[in-house]
């Protein structure tokens, strides 16, 4: 497998921009994107197939002389490339009133390299009559399991991407892919109606397209017990987070909270809690492309700095953030592969990758029998970060009581998580020796630039607020 | 592939199938990105997509595959993806349903930003941003600026022939309280179909005075047990959830909660609540004169005095419930109540500023979240609050609404700009 022609036919334009605005500009570098996507959906009475339909194509020129950057986002660069040069020239500007409002920038290292990172997939040994029967026959069997489900949609999501980064000293090539499948059933009892979902993720299609009909008995089994659930009654709870729960916890609590950009802005407390305890002795996080093999796990970043492993925290204290280029650059400090964006028409910032908790020592049962009264809370909805006051908020799709050390029957859901970051990664108590990184999720910043991130780790023990 | 009538022909002319529909956009996007009151980075971005379905009829069904075109696509490219399109149409065995049935038109959203120069633009929001933070110990750390004009055009292969042009200003800023013990930040966005610097400025200098209260909030010493009153941002997203349950295809795919004469409130004790869903607002970025698939908007409401009066909805969930296609509208237009904010303020509430999201989920019932920011009025001061969360019942508290007077448009959204709540449990 090699790097598609799109971007192949396009290096030597891309060299040859970086030249002519090279006179102008002391860096400058190029990222083309040729990212292609496949969807097939199936419902209860719909079904398609979507080709290329959220796929990103084009180009990124990135440029620097110790003040400001300017970036210029199009769909193509062959053709008259002085034309283009000097169009880029015209059109990334700023009113002149704003001149003099412009930052400081360091030089911008761009240390020789030349390489070329595959990772190998089987996308070509399905052809899409196969994955839509694969997603029929799972949504035929999720049907048939109880007249109680009202629809049911199974998803084949196939992410295939292709980059090129050509910068004065460097010329990097990436190709690799990503596929989610999901489950999802609505169930309905009476008056109350409950959604549930199951998903599969992995580098290869076939992993999934074999591991997914599985789900369908436990997702039916699952939304028969949701149905029942009721609300929690608010309060404070010991609490043990399922790998995927806790993984909304690294993500919302230490992830957003040490992406660099934020600590050039001084929007992110944790600037001032480097080399300080953050967390229980027992914790350790980690971040990076090159930290595990997930939905995340590019060669190098949309700034082209190679993928990294980052220890955030290290028994307990924060060692560490992850940075952009641009925000490396104003810090003095060196990127460390996490400069991602949403796609080649938007902004790269600090993002997150793979973020996750290292296992511990505990076995799941003993952390259970530990706890007199509490839950066990399953399955990431959403979260919210606040890096600057270190509130939290993780909401989890239901939980389940915990009685005298046993799991019960009784569901709750929703499950609002919500505390002050500190006060709730220092009540951490005890750590699974398991782990699993679930590679489905999409994070924003704020609210808009999604990309596409992993999180997880084992089970953890800790002391919540739930609502 | 920027040259639309290639598609056209493509398409037109391929072997096999019925008919198509494509939806080509251009965007252009200038932004600023500003770092302490400096400027970090400036971008240009232009880009121009388009996607395209391909229909089949086949087997008493109609087959459709859909496929992005991006704009270094040639002829041949094309092709050769409508090919492939209507081949894996066959495989597809959807219930038949017509393509929206011609129509042409073109024009712009009304805007103010029209003709206005991008740059000037930008800079003109950038000044009024940064002009609007004069309390002491005060300033905005990060400020993003978004310009952009799109245009969308529909056609398909029964004529439909559309094109609209829209205007936005999008605003990212986060005003900051360097206080003595701690600093503080509000996370504030902005979306504007158009633009006034005044409003902004005004918006924002409120803003900068709740951050500075956000530095004297603390958690209160008591339980708070009184009614609640929520700012836009989250008034907007609570009926976003509402209204979304309403959409044809929810109810084609039986993932409604509500069927038509169900009662959102089953006994209001407050305002009865009647909502219609529109295809523009004045000022509105959610505006639009048509949908993805050409058809032309049509506002309907679809509560009234609390209950269910209307689905609303795409051509083609429309045509398999047999109802009117609306279009897939996206203003929600909220009817004002009569209380003036100053009244429905008058007695002790807990007015929420800034949430880390508001949580709704109808299936559940569930209406809650983390409170960041609020101001607690105790019947003689306003005490700025953090540390608490609140929940509920959705149904019970949907009972118990105060709508004002005043209205405001937030986004997609319309209506009162101050909406109290009771029967919400404060933790």
């Amino acid at each position: 497998m090699a790097i598609r022609n799109f971007l192949s036919s396009r290096e030597e334009s891309c060299k040859r921009l970086v030249e002519l605005l090279g006179r102008r500009f002391e860096y400058v570098s190029v990222l083309g994107s040729d990212v292609t996507t496949k969807n097939v959906v199936v419902n209860r009475r719909t079904s398609r197939v979507d080709t290329d339909t959220d796929s990103d194509r084009g180009f990124v020129v990135k440029m620097s002389s110790g003040r400001a950057f300017y970036e210029y986002s199009t769909d193509e660069i062959s053709g008259d490339v002085n034309a283009l040069a000097d169009k880029i020239l015209t059109e990334v500007t700023a009113a002149e009133c704003l001149d003099k409002h412009m930052i400081q920038s360091r030089p911008v290292a761009d240390e020789p390299l030349v390489k070329s990172f595959v990772r190998e997939n089987d996308f070509d040994g399905y052809t899409d009559a196969q994955m839509l029967d694969c997603c029929n026959k799972i949504k035929d069997d999720i049907l048939a399991k109880s007249e109680n489900v009202v629809n049911a949609a199974v998803m084949l999501r196939l992410l295939d991407v292709n980059k090129i980064f050509v910068s004065k000293n460097r010329l990097l090539e990436q190709a690799y892919t990503w596929v989610n499948g999901f489950a999802v059933v609505n169930y309905r009892e009476g008056e109350k109606m409950v959604s549930a979902r199951e998903g599969e993720c992995s580098h290869l299609l076939g992993e999934v397209m074999n591991a997914l009909p599985d789900k369908a008995e436990r997702l039916v089994a699952k939304a028969r017990k949701l149905v029942a659930a009721k609300p929690v009654t608010p309060g404070i709870y010991d609490v043990i987070t399922d790998p995927s729960v806790t993984g909304l916890l690294a993500h919302e609590a230490f992830g957003h909270g040490v992406e660099m950009d934020m600590f050039v802005k001084d929007r992110a407390l944790a600037a001032s809690y480097m080399g300080k305890y953050v967390a229980s002795p027992i914790c350790n996080m980690r971040d990076g492309a090159a930290s595990t093999l997930s939905v995340a796990s590019h060669f190098f970043d949309d700034d082209g700095v190679l993928a990294h492993d980052t220890q955030i925290i290290k028994d307990g204290i924060l060692v560490s953030g992850i940075s952009d280029l641009v925000s490396a650059s104003e810090l003095g400090t060196e990127p460390t592969g996490n400069g991602r964006r949403q796609d080649h028409t938007r902004k790269a910032y600090s993002r997150m990758t793979n973020t996750f908790f290292e296992s511990g020592k505990d076995k799941l049962e003993d952390m259970i029998a530990s706890i007199k009264h509490g839950y066990m809370i399953f399955e990431t909805n959403n979260g919210m970060e606040d890096p600057k006051n270190w509130a939290i908020q993780c909401v989890a799709e239901y939980g389940i009581e915990i009685v005298d050390g046993k799991l019960t029957d009784n569901y709750v859901s929703p499950v609002v998580m919500s505390g002050y970051v500190p006060d709730v990664l220092k009540s951490i108590s005890m750590i699974s020796d398991a782990f699993k990184v679930e590679g489905a999720g999409m994070c924003g910043k704020g609210h808009k630039e999604w990309v596409r991130v992993s999180d997880g780790g084992p089970a953890l023990k800790l002391r919540v607020k739930l609502g | 592939m920027k040259n639309l009538d290639i598609i056209k022909e493509v398409l037109s002319n391929q072997k096999g199938a019925d008919g198509y529909s494509v939806l080509a956009t251009d965007t252009l996007s200038y932004e600023l990105f500003f770092v302490h009151g400096k400027l970090e980075t400036v971008r240009k971005s232009e880009h121009s997509s388009a996607q395209a379905s391909v229909y089949v009829k086949h087997d008493g069904k109609l087959g459709s595959a859909n496929f992005g075109i991006d704009s270094s696509a040639t002829a041949q490219d094309v092709e050769a993806k409508a090919a492939q399109a209507a081949e894996k149409a066959l495989m597809i065995f959807d219930e038949p349903y017509e393509l929206v049935n011609g129509g042409e038109c073109a024009g712009e959203i009304k805007s103010n930003l029209c003709g206005r120069d991008e740059k000037q633009i930008a800079a003109d929001v950038a000044n009024a941003v940064m002009s609007a933070c004069t309390e002491k110990d005060c300033g905005i750390n990060a400020l993003e600026i978004f310009v952009v004009t799109k245009t969308s055009t529909v056609i398909n292969s029964l004529g439909v022939n559309k094109r609209q042009t829209k205007h936005t200003v999008s605003i990212e800023a986060i005003p900051t309280c360097n206080a003595e013990k701690e600093s503080v930040e509000l996370f504030e966005t902005y979306e504007y179909g158009n633009l006034d610097e005044q409003a902004v400025m005004r918006e924002i200098a409120a803003r900068v005075q709740d951050v500075s209260a956000r530095a004297k909030a603390k958690k209160p010493e008591r339980t708070l047990d009184c009614p609640v009153i929520l700012n836009p941002y989250d008034i907007r997203e609570m009926f976003e959830e509402i209204v979304a349950d309403a959409d044809y295809s929810r109810v084609y795919l039986h993932s409604n909660l509500m069927s038509v004469g169900d009662k959102w409130q089953t006994n209001p004790v407050g305002d009865k609540l009647t909502v219609t869903m529109r295809g523009a607002i004045d000022g509105s970025p959610a505006s639009a004169l048509f949908d993805r698939d050409g058809t032309t908007l049509k506002d309907v409401v679809i509560i009234k005095d609390g209950v269910l009066t209307a689905n609303f909805g795409s051509n083609r969930f429309a045509q398999y419930l047999g109802k009117d296609a609306t279009g897939a509208l996206g203003c929600i237009n909220v009817e004002a109540g009569n209380t003036p904010c100053e009244q429905l303020m008058k007695e002790p509430h807990l007015e929420c500023v800034y949430l880390s999201g508001l949580q709704v989920d109808l299936y559940n019932d569930y209406i809650g979240g983390e409170i960041r920011l609020a101001y607690y009025f105790d019947g003689d001061k306003r005490i700025p609050v953090t540390g608490i969360a609140m929940s509920g019942k959705l149904s019970e508290v949907l009972n118990t609404l105060t709508l004002s007077k005043e209205t405001v448009v937030s986004g997609a959204y319309k209506g009162p700009e101050k909406i109290k709540l009771g029967k919400l449990t404060i933790f």
